[in-house]
């Protein structure tokens, strides 16, 4: 519509009435529709007779109300200041209480930088952002309803939050209970971030424009600062749709983010000391390889020490085929060790203890009694109370409360000036060792990949070999990381050696995790042009599929392989577990955790959303064949699915 | 060994001196109830709830008389001024002759289905190759007495499984099954596997 053809009063007598509204509430509702029913009498229809209030609601019936030429909306605003922190996406589900800004990233905003990820779930669009994040080092922002479309991505962030991921939360509210539509009431709330303020790191509710740019990137700042974790921004209907005058004059603030904090020079000196002198030293890293750099440190600080690694793999910290990569030896050197540094271990307590799972719990300490512990961690900086993912207090002889990737060039400094010539030919003969010991335990996978491995259903380590054989030669990343054993096999047989290879855990171990947040790895891959594989769990898939359209419809190329063990098979174990506690048999242990009768069709069931896909493939035989078909597919730039039925673990 | 090193009873310290002074004379039934093995390994050293049976060995005497020096788990060691090296191979001379618990015939293909149904593919998969949550224990389980002793009272994280849920018969066709899966092929004729 021609700018032109608009009548200019009644539009101005709208928007005053709209700030005036907005501004004074329920309570002042009737003065104020008063006045504007008084400005708008002469363009508005049979008003004559009635209260002030219907009459203010009269008053807009059929008013035309478009921007004018010298106008735009809060919610281009908006869009420039997130256009400044340089997202590249932004994923939701559509919801109406966020409709203004939609409006404006699609169509002010070009659809570009941010574009719009069209998500089927909000709890997807939240893991596509945490795998996105965790594969790019950017974080993604996520739109929702600030009632329902937040409860379903609750979940969501609950595991980005474990996992000290920073994603960027928007929800659309209703704030002026005056004003709400009929379905606003059910998505109008009077605090919207307070059901995930447990689990988010800080939120706001902005009054203005000015308060959401400061917000906007304060937001920004408080996520990607660590501890990182996810923010929330509850941003009023109004606040997106009210017209603003393209004359006035509001800020765009300069991001700065701030400089990590580095550990104490005197605990680094006094850690490094232990390290040197210690003659079983081993170095634990968990969320540590904050930054593709991360890796490159922790290997010269081994080699520097010719100290073993144990990679808890809730980052890629470590190469897998490093001579002094001894994860899969960690309660042995742990019990051996007398130094043992942890390096953003979120759990330390059970890395130098165990917990038995009986019928009567029990403790007992692996490591020994007189083994120094130190842990550099910013867990220590930010803990908060209800939920209780911080784990149980490990004390340690040295606590530096920095974070760990950025106190290394100063720990490795120090290690490197205190380590004597005589002493760094004892430390030459250890890393021999070690060395040897590594070259056994990758013979040791090697052979046990060979057991069954002509089974059908197909072992989990033929299927890890075969994806393996398939992908070696591209730049690929491995971007799903699921509890199976199908996880664990990859980290055995696979020659993991770039930061981007491994993406670690879902963070606080909810379901529904996997198959979003590969695709949201996959798409940061794409754009790095980087081949893409998961290894999808059945039950995982099965708690929002609708994000493999989501992969088709925005053309992002990964490749899935099913480990489809027809179960939740890790609550299997627990139901078992209980079964033969009470000697009840253990018979019936299946009922309320098999995914059979019928048999999920995976293949059909992508194909019917958009994916190429084949199987359920049995005989390992067809697996090969079935793989490089997909990659043909994926190569394309588009997903494909392999559905493999594998043995259960 | 690995019997007797998870075994550990602390009371067998208490009738070591007695036996240290005559162990030299006894013969090794003697010497295995006067140095308090069997408190815990069983009148005939084929194992009670407390440890796991002990007459299926398969250590050389060196390294069966470098377990009892330096058990790891709860047993107590026992210093050559308690038992003699001389004393161990008596005792393990005995335990060889008792020989092992005999195994009750197993029928593999009953046993297949009682391992899934029983659910130890859970942890050990669905061929016994096992890998994360429980270790392999196929084609060539542990000996028999250790793997029934295990069964009924495991130290780690696996569930027990009592006679109640699970019979010595049925255990039998299990470890018949396992016995019966066939030895992976040389990781060297398998390509995917090359290093």
């Amino acid at each position: 519509m021609a700018d032109s053809d608009r009548d200019d009063t009644t539009s101005t007598a709208r928007r005053e009435f709209l700030q005036t509204s907005a501004i004074a509430g329920a309570a002042a509702l009737v003065g104020a529709a008063g006045t504007a029913a008084a400005q708008t009498a002469g363009s508005a229809a049979g008003q004559s007779g009635a209260g002030e209030a219907s009459a203010a609601a009269d008053a807009h019936v059929g008013d035309v109300q478009v921007l004018r030429s010298n106008e735009r909306s809060g919610s281009d605003y908006m869009v420039d200041v997130l256009k400044s922190l340089d997202f590249d996406y932004f994923c939701a589900n559509p919801a109406s209480s966020f409709r203004g800004l939609h409006e404006s990233l699609i169509n002010y905003g070009g659809n570009q930088s941010p574009e719009l990820i069209t998500c089927c779930h909000e709890e997807s669009s939240v893991a596509m952002a945490h795998g996105y994040y965790k594969a790019s080092g950017k974080p993604l922002a996520v739109m929702a309803h600030g009632t329902v479309g937040l409860q379903h991505a609750a979940m969501a962030l609950y595991n980005a939050w474990c996992d000290r991921v920073p994603v960027y939360m928007i929800l659309g509210n209703h704030n002026d209970a005056a004003l709400r539509r009929a379905a606003e009431w059910y998505h109008g709330v009077q605090d919207a971030a307070l059901m995930v303020r447990d689990f988010t790191k800080w939120d706001d509710t902005p009054w203005s424009l000015t308060h959401f740019a400061e917000s906007a990137v304060r937001a920004y700042k408080i996520a990607l600062t660590p501890p990182m974790a996810p923010v929330v921004l509850t941003l009023d209907g109004h606040l997106q749709e009210d017209p603003i005058s393209k004359s006035e004059q509001l800020p765009i603030p300069k991001l700065t983010l701030p400089v990590l904090p580095q550990g104490d020079s005197g605990a680094v000196e006094e850690t490094a000391r232990w390290l040197v002198e210690a003659e079983s030293p081993v170095l634990v890293a968990d969320r540590y390889a904050r930054t593709p750099a991360g890796m490159g440190l922790l290997v010269e600080l081994a080699e520097a020490l010719q100290a073993p690694v144990i990679d808890q793999g809730s980052r890629m910290n470590f190469p897998s085929r490093h001579p002094l990569n001894h994860t899969w030896s960690a309660r042995a050197l742990v019990a051996e060790a007398d130094m043992i540094l942890g390096l953003e271990v979120v759990d330390f307590w059970s890395t130098v203890n165990s917990l038995r799972d009986q019928l009567h719990r029990s403790a007992s300490r692996v490591a020994r009694p007189d083994a120094k512990l130190v842990s550099i961690t910013t867990g220590d900086l930010y803990v908060r109370a209800n939920y209780q993912d911080f784990r149980r207090m490990q004390e340690v002889d040295i606590a530096i409360a920095a974070d760990a990737e950025a106190t290394l060039p100063s720990l490795i400094e120090a290690v490197r000036r205190l380590i004597s010539r005589g002493r760094r030919r004892e430390l030459e003969a250890r890393g021999e060792r070690l060395a040897e010991a590594h070259r056994q335990s990758a013979e040791r996978f090697r052979q046990g990949a060979a057991v069954a491995w002509d089974a059908s259903p197909v072992s989990t380590a033929r299927l890890t070999a075969e994806i393996g054989n398939q992908i070696k030669d591209e730049d690929w990343a491995l971007v799903s990381s699921y509890y199976s054993d199908a996880g664990t096999w990859p980290r055995k047989l696979w020659n993991f050696d770039k930061p981007y290879q491994w993406l670690g855990h879902a963070g606080g171990g909810g379901i529904g995790y996997g198959a979003p947040a590969a695709v949201g790895a996959a798409l940061a891959n794409r754009d790095m042009g980087r081949f893409s594989v998961a290894i999808q769990t059945d039950g995982d898939l099965m708690y929002a599929p609708g994000v493999l359209w989501t992969a088709a419809h925005h053309r992002i190329p990964l490749l899935s392989v099913m480990n489809n063990n027809r179960a939740y098979h890790m609550e299997l174990m627990h139901v078992q577990r209980m079964c033969n506690a009470r000697n009840r048999g253990i018979d019936r242990a299946r009922i309320g955790s098999e995914l059979v009768d019928p048999n999920i069709d995976f293949a059909r069931m992508a194909q019917g959303l958009g994916i190429h896909a084949e199987g359920p493939i049995t005989n390992p035989a067809d697996l090969g064949p079935a793989i490089r078909r997909a990659m043909a597919v994926v190569k394309r730039g588009e997903p494909a699915l392999v559905d493999v039925v594998t043995q259960v673990r | 060994m690995r019997a007797l090193v998870a075994s550990g009873m602390l009371v067998l310290a208490m009738h070591s001196g007695p036996a240290a002074a005559q162990a030299s004379n006894d013969d090794g039934a003697a010497l295995l109830a006067r140095s308090g093995c069997t408190a815990c390994h069983g009148a005939d050293g084929r194992g009670t709830a407390l440890a796991p049976g002990i007459t299926d060995s398969s250590l050389d005497l060196e390294r069966f008389i470098a377990a009892v020096r330096a058990p790891r788990g709860t047993m107590p060691a026992y210093a050559p001024g308690v038992l003699s090296d001389d004393d161990i191979e008596t005792i393990r001379d005995h335990l060889v002759a008792v020989g092992p618990q005999t195994r009750p015939a197993g029928n593999a293909q009953a046993g297949g289905e009682r391992y899934e149904r029983v659910g130890c593919y859970s942890c050990h998969s669905n061929q016994g190759q096992g890998v994360m949550h429980g270790p392999r224990i196929a084609p060539s389980p542990i000996r028999w007495e250790r793997f029934t002793w295990y069964v009924r009272q495991p130290s780690g994280q696996m569930p027990p499984y009592s006679e109640v849920v699970l019979s010595e018969s049925e255990l039998s066709d299990i470890y018949a099954f396992l016995e019966s899966r066939p030895q992976p092929r040389p990781v060297g004729e398998l390509p995917l596997l090359a290093p």
